[in-house]
């Protein structure tokens, strides 16, 4: 995969302050780092679509995934990102594969099949696939929300907070293996330092030097 | 003349198709009302909720202003296929509908909104649009609480009697539902042919609710 610019610029009122972001990374791992509540959550949702900010720019490589100049605000369904949320957020109704199956829109149903053993054998999940999250250990459910969010074949991984150094080290190994640059987020200074290629430390709205 | 057995017939049968027809507007209803921000949604709440506090024949009125022969809907329906909702037994599934809807879209509005949204959000970013992640995690996910309202819709439909009586009439082995029988049972002092309807409505009502609940527990 070819290296993109993540360019991301915004400016938005929180409800304590206002946040001033302006970022431009290469394919890699870039960590927002810094204390809880200084805006890291709420860039991500920007980057990823689930908020709108006041104003600003988001866009990786060629494609413009919002700008308020030209009134341009791609939904979240457009822009082909994986988030890993903090909370594992799988589908409680559905098993380990059907959790997967949900995010692969390939048409062929052998290549559907294929996707999910590939995704399935990635992340080691191939005897729980038939489990529901209910049955599933804190690590194991973050493996999968993993493989889910790989599951659509995105060109941008976020990764709100890893509640666990192992779920970092597998990011880390994903990303190695498929090179899809990853956005995460952390208050962990260790954990920056030991994942990322490019650390932002943010705060109180505001990026710091 | 009552006819215990066709009453009977035609209440299930009633009740059986206002419930599926009340389980679609009213989970879309549900949905709307849950998810979706206005202007007017209070109002539609409140038009929604209306039957549940006008009385039945007040809602009967309304239907017949609406679809009578000279009604605003009804002249219409009547000129362009010369036939006339009023007593039918399909006027008895309409007269169900309107009054087990509010049951049903109420249910469904708490069921939905007890859906935590991260979940939602988590579909979209999988490239799901709104309706599919409606379908396939939304809705599944309220699932308890859909089967809830329909056992309600279905109950309240099965005891239907006011509207019924209004738009439909009391024909009987036309639009004589079980209530409309048992009411005429006793008008007419046969007070054994009413004890064995009312045992009857109650143990199949019992039945249906009790059915209806161990489905939604399994699930």
């Amino acid at each position: 995969m070819v290296s993109e610019q993540l360019i991301v610029r915004y400016k938005a009122r929180l409800d304590n302050f206002v946040l001033d972001i302006d970022l431009s990374a290469a394919a890699g791992i870039l960590a927002l780092l810094g204390p809880s509540g200084c805006g890291k959550t709420t860039t991500l949702n920007f980057i990823a679509g689930l908020l709108k900010p006041t104003e600003g720019l988001c866009s990786l490589g060629k494609s413009i995934y919002f700008d308020s100049n030209n009134n341009i605000d791609l939904p979240p369904q457009k822009r082909s990102l994986g988030y890993v949320f903090q909370k594992a957020l799988l589908f409680p109704h559905l098993t380990v594969a059907q959790n997967i199956q949900i995010g692969i829109h390939k048409k062929p149903r052998a290549d559907q099949e294929n996707r999910l053993q590939h995704l399935l054998q990635l992340l080691h999940l191939e005897e729980l696939k038939n489990r529901k999250p209910s049955q599933l250990s804190g690590g194991q459910e973050q493996r999968v929300a993993l493989a889910r969010a790989l599951a659509p074949e995105p060109r941008l991984l976020l990764l709100d907070e890893p509640f666990s150094a192992q779920l970092g080290d597998e990011v880390k190994r994903i990303h190695e293996l498929l090179n899809v640059p990853v956005v995460m987020v952390t208050h962990l200074a260790s954990e920056a330092e030991r994942l990322a290629s490019t650390i932002v430390y943010i705060e109180n709205g505001t990026i710091k030097a | 003349m009552i006819e215990p057995w066709f009453s009977l017939q035609l209440s299930l049968c009633v009740a059986s198709l206002s419930t599926i027809i009340v389980a679609l507007i009213g989970i879309f209803l549900g949905y709307i009302l849950a998810r979706f921000d206005f202007p007017g949604r209070d109002l539609l709440d409140a038009l929604c909720s209306l039957p549940l506090v006008l009385p039945p024949t007040v809602v009967g009125f309304y239907l017949l202003c609406t679809f009578g022969r000279h009604g605003w809907l009804g002249q219409y329906i009547y000129q362009w296929t010369g036939w006339s909702l009023v007593f039918t037994w399909q006027a008895a599934v309409v007269a169900a509908i309107v009054i087990a809807l509010p049951f049903m879209v109420k249910t469904s509005r708490a069921a939905i909104e007890s859906v935590d949204r991260s979940y939602e959000k988590v579909a979209y970013t999988l490239g799901k649009s709104r309706i599919e992640t409606a379908l396939k995690v939304t809705l599944p996910l309220a699932w308890k609480g859909l089967v809830a309202g329909m056992a309600l819709s279905f109950a309240r439909a099965l005891g239907e009697f006011g509207a019924t009586i209004m738009i439909a009439g009391n024909i009987p082995q036309r639009t004589q539902t079980m209530p409309l029988a048992i009411y005429q049972a006793t008008q007419s002092g046969n007070d054994q042919l009413a004890f064995g309807l009312v045992g009857l409505l109650t143990v199949i009502s019992l039945a249906v609710l009790y059915a209806i609940n161990r489905l939604g527990a399994k699930w």
